[in-house]
């Protein structure tokens, strides 16, 4: 027995690594639209509101070819072991940036409804979860790619950081509707986009849970305080 | 192999070194053997990295 021999891997390798490239375009593109839905909020451009809302549909075709993709790769290939693991994890994780894209697709639509109404006050905290949840995204996928269990536990801390802002916003925008009534609509929009920005970083920590899967065959929640609280207050 | 995960309860895994043959190197539920097996080298052969 020589485990230099050549193996029947060569075609699963090269179908994996087309997963996982796919996987890191969409990866680009969700980033691309949390990015640009919070520029169009802060300059108010509904032009680029649009075409993130017009580009969500790219993002949903290229999460289907992706299963697609792992669907015949199990197929025919019969993956096992770390293989299937993987597979199974792309999956899952293609599944939550599709539904990252929808929530920045939600704040772009926020952007086409406020109209011309002025923004309630200045973005301050909302970027900063945004910038967060974008780190979270690029470095949990780099994680899967680099199979950085490590890695991934430490970006699920990163959504307690999101979740204290999200509180701070809640916070702040409450108050300003105590004090004047008239502003609630105003600062409904802000909320509704803030919202969207801490679910995105619920799913984000999703995908630091299906990396720590994949390298370590452990399905468990990362960050197991109930995190749909924040759905109720 | 594939036979062997779809009516088995129980997998061991048997290699052969330079010392002796069929030395059990990891025996566990099948289910486990061929999602999450402990042993590298277990890992190596079901997923088709040799033999």
């Amino acid at each position: 027995m020589s485990e230099k021999r050549p193996t029947t891997r060569s075609s699963l390798d090269r179908e994996l690594r087309a997963i996982e490239d796919d996987m890191l375009r969409m990866g680009e593109m969700v980033d691309e639209a949390i990015q640009g839905s919070l520029r169009a909020l802060a300059e108010r451009d509904r032009g680029l509101a649009q075409q993130i809302v017009d580009g969500d549909a790219r993002v949903n075709k290229l999460r289907f070819d992706i299963e697609e993709a792992c669907l015949a790769l199990m197929a025919t290939q019969q993956p096992a072991a770390g293989d299937l693991r993987t597979v199974v994890a792309a999956m899952n994780v293609v599944g939550d940036l599709e539904r990252m894209a929808d929530h920045a697709a939600g704040n772009a639509r926020i952007v086409l409804r406020m109209g011309d109404e002025p923004l309630l006050k200045p973005l301050i905290d909302i970027p900063r979860m945004a910038d967060v949840c974008r780190s979270m995204i690029r470095d949990s996928l780099q994680a899967f790619v680099r199979r950085d269990g490590e890695r991934a536990r430490q970006i699920a801390a990163m959504d307690d950081q999101i979740d204290g802002l999200y509180q701070q916003v809640f916070r702040e925008l409450l108050s300003f509707m105590v004090e004047d009534p008239h502003t609630t609509s105003r600062a409904l929009f802000l909320l509704f986009a803030a919202h969207n920005l801490e679910r995105i970083g619920d799913r984000a920590t999703n995908i630091a849970e299906r990396v720590l899967f994949m390298t370590s065959g452990v399905m468990r929640e990362l960050n197991p305080e109930p995190r749909e609280s924040h759905d109720l207050q | 192999m594939q036979q062997a995960a779809r009516v088995s309860d129980f997998t061991a895994m048997m290699m052969m070194d330079e010392n002796r043959a069929g030395g059990m190197i990891e025996f566990e539920a099948t289910e486990a053997i061929f999602t999450r097996p402990k042993n590298p080298r277990t890992e190596d052969y079901v997923t088709g990295r040799f033999g």
